[in-house]
């Protein structure tokens, strides 16, 4: 026995339920829930929510009175929605859809009686007679030289229906088929041979049978751990064994349900009732206890604990419950190859990362980034993230099998070019100017205009010098080396 | 490189004392090519993995060539590599233009500290040493977390008398965490510091190569470089062009 909910128009200050909405109502009564139907398949329909109602009638009673009682659940939600209790699912869904009625029960058994009147229009909101109905447009027909096609009542309208789905419907209505009973009446071989297996499923469907078993769609679940304290805690080094015993408990959830940890969200509970949260976004799925509460607590020590009115810390004011929630995303598959170089694992990577950020700061750890600009003072940093190269295989290290690097010139940039007096410098040789300038519209100082000078000096050094042509100043750029 | 695969899989069957069956260790070491032929033959195929070694020389000697040069060459392998910058001097787009793959480097900057050429003596020495208290931390880090081709450590403008301070147990310490791995770890600096005992000392001088035979059409070109190589065993010598 199967029960459809499909969503209707508000009345008597209800709302229209969204399909979340049903399938939160859905699984009140049941653990086997399936979304049924999408709007961009089903011609001119939006979706419901069918779940099983075999063996409720202990609980709530008769199909009748699980349908109220769904409906109950749905009034004190201030929902909208019809209900349809039958034994297929393609049953109770026609009826819940076709039926403005907000309960419709069809007697065990009965299938083909309770669809029997509905119009053939509703077989193209079938979930699987949709995508079936696309394929008859390859299915090409021999017609004779004078053969001309009755006008379709439906291409009148904007109906939402494909060109196939006019085509099936237009069949049907000039062999005088207005209802599924109709159809359920007309031999299924003859049905076959004129349509293809949709003509099968049509007729199928119009007698209440299933082709396909239900598929119950997974329960959302929520990884959260909590852990309320007996005593309040200050510091991080005892919230670190809060953490460690919070993110083991998550990590064996996370390994049950082969899931890794995407972004970890750390709820802080203060004696001071103020509330404390903060979301580490990981580069990777991952799972392990040690690495989440070391990636945590790095977190927190690169992110001074403050409350939300700024004048609590945890030093200050100690800690009365922590919680954890993770997003996940599906585990990763590792699989280790034998001609593959090493390279960081991205739990290990990550760890790093952190732990580099807490020591020189979380600007100053990353993979140089190319900017698209002439200026060359300009530079940028993105998070380091280790691709896999493709192509590269291990081979003798060292040696010519490396191409050798190309002639190169390297300066060590000065990140704040200084002022320099070029009197004091003793120049040996020099090469230049090479003018560079742009940003020549903007007004807030980012406009550059400098001739850029290499020199050679007495003492050695290889220097490259500019002057800016705003200012008339010398800077030094760097130091080639 | 030993793939991560073949590493677990021979602590597995050292773990049942089934390592009978695994080859010999090699009696070659292995090496990283620096991405110079001529240094490479001199090295006897690049910088030792598993060591610590150094280049060292003046400004404008070429070691930040030679060090650029071996990133581009462990990129090109492949490689992920870590550069611990420690007065933030490196110029991405000059390393990219010398072939770096810049999406493969870690690159960890330390304080931008504006420098003119004859403020050198002026700095705090203080701040030096913790410049470089950090950037050993982060070297020591990067090394442990494993899997790095090459980690260079760049202490070159730093006064060297700062770096002179550091305990020898530090550099020890270094050497230490780094024995073992297939990582080349490099340091770079004004006059030498440390090496492990297999490590390279890559001492390096060198000329500047202009071109052109009137004012506007001079152009620098390069270095011509000197390297003096020493290890715990042998002295040579290399000229280098770059």
């Amino acid at each position: 026995m199967k029960c459809a909910l499909v969503s209707s128009d508000g009345v008597n200050g209800t709302v229209a339920a969204t399909i979340d909405a049903l399938e939160d109502i859905a699984r009140l009564c049941s653990p086997r829930v399936e979304r049924y139907g999408d709007a961009g398949i089903i011609a001119g329909g939006d979706s419901g929510v069918i779940f099983d109602a075999d063996g409720l009638a202990r609980m709530f009673g008769t199909a009748d009175h699980i349908a109220h009682e769904v409906q109950r659940i749905a009034a004190e939600r201030r929902l909208a929605l019809r209900v349809a209790v039958a034994g297929a699912t393609t049953t109770a869904w026609l009826l819940a859809k076709h039926r403005l009625a907000p309960v419709t029960v069809a007697r065990p058994g009965h299938d083909a009686d309770a669809v029997a009147d509905l119009p053939v229009e509703a077989l193209l909101t079938v979930r699987d007679l949709a995508p079936m109905a696309e394929d008859v447009r390859h299915q090409r027909v021999a017609r004779g030289k004078n053969f001309r096609a009755a006008p379709s009542p439906l291409r009148e309208h904007n109906t939402g229906y494909t060109k196939a789905h006019v085509q099936i419907l237009t069949t049907l209505s000039r062999w005088g088929i207005r209802t599924l009973g109709a159809v359920a009446a007309l031999p299924r071989a003859e049905l076959r041979a004129r349509f293809g297996d949709i003509g099968t499923r049509m007729h199928e469907v119009a007698l209440g049978q299933d082709r396909e078993p239900m598929v119950p769609g997974e329960t959302p679940r929520r990884f959260v751990e909590r852990l309320a304290l007996e005593w309040p805690i200050s510091g991080l080094e005892p919230l670190s064994f809060v953490l460690a015993r919070l993110c083991e408990s998550l990590s064996k959830q996370l390994e049950q349900a082969d899931r890794g940890a995407v972004s970890i969200t750390t709820r802080l509970a203060l004696v001071s009732k103020a509330g404390f949260e903060r979301t580490l976004h990981l580069p990777a799925a991952m799972r392990e206890p040690k690495v989440l509460r070391t990636l945590i607590l790095l977190d927190l020590e690169s992110h001074p604990v403050q409350s939300g009115n700024g004048d609590t810390s945890i030093e200050s004011s100690g800690i009365d419950a922590v919680e954890l929630e993770v997003e996940v995303s599906p585990g990763r598959i590792v699989q280790g190859a034998l001609f593959v170089r090493t390279l960081p694992t991205p739990e290990s990577l990550a760890t790093l990362v952190a732990r580099l950020g807490a020591l020189m700061g979380e600007t100053k750890v990353g993979a140089p980034q190319i900017k698209d600009t002439s200026d060359e003072r300009e530079i940028g940093q993105e998070r380091f993230v280790v691709r896999e190269v493709r192509g590269v295989r291990g081979g003798r290290e060292g040696g010519s099998e490396v191409p050798e690097v190309r002639e190169i010139r390297i300066l060590r940039r000065l990140r704040r070019p200084s002022a320099i007096r070029m009197a004091s410098l003793e120049i040996v040789a020099k090469a230049g100017p090479w003018r560079s300038s742009g940003r020549w519209w903007r007004r807030d100082g980012a406009a550059w205009d400098r001739d850029a000078w290499d020199l050679e000096l007495k003492d050695g050094r290889l220097i490259r010098v500019s002057r800016n042509r705003l200012t008339n100043n010398w800077e030094l750029d760097g130091t080639f080396d | 490189m030993v793939s991560q695969a073949i590493q677990h899989i021979e602590g597995l069957l050292r773990a049942r004392n089934l390592d009978g069956t695994l080859a010999r260790p090699e009696l070659v070491p292995a090496t990283a090519s620096t991405g110079i032929a001529a240094l490479d033959e001199a090295l006897r195929g690049g910088w030792r993995r598993g060591e610590l070694s150094e280049i060292t020389g003046p400004a404008s000697s070429g070691r930040t060539s030679v060090l650029v040069a071996t990133l581009a060459a462990a990129t090109s392998r492949g490689e992920v590599v870590g550069l611990i910058d420690s007065i933030d001097r490196f110029d991405p787009a000059m390393a990219a233009a010398a072939g770096v793959d810049v999406t493969r480097v870690l690159w960890v900057r330390g304080p931008s500290v504006a420098m003119a050429p004859d403020a050198r003596a002026t700095r705090a020495s203080d701040s030096a040493d913790a410049i470089i208290r950090r950037s050993l931390r982060a070297a020591d880090l990067i090394v442990r977390a494993g899997g790095f081709g090459v980690i260079a450590l760049d202490l070159a403008d730093v006064p060297i008398t700062a770096v002179q301070r550091i305990p020898a147990s530090s550099w020890l310490r270094l050497a230490h965490a780094n024995e073992g791995r297939d990582t080349v770890c490099l340091l770079m600096a004004d006059a030498p510091m440390a090496r492990s005992p297999r490590g390279w000392s890559v001492r390096l001088t060198a000329r500047a190569r202009w071109t052109g035979d009137s004012a506007q059409r001079r152009r620098f070109e390069g270095l011509f470089v000197h390297a003096s190589i020493t290890s715990a065993r042998e002295i040579g010598h290399v000229e280098i062009r770059l």
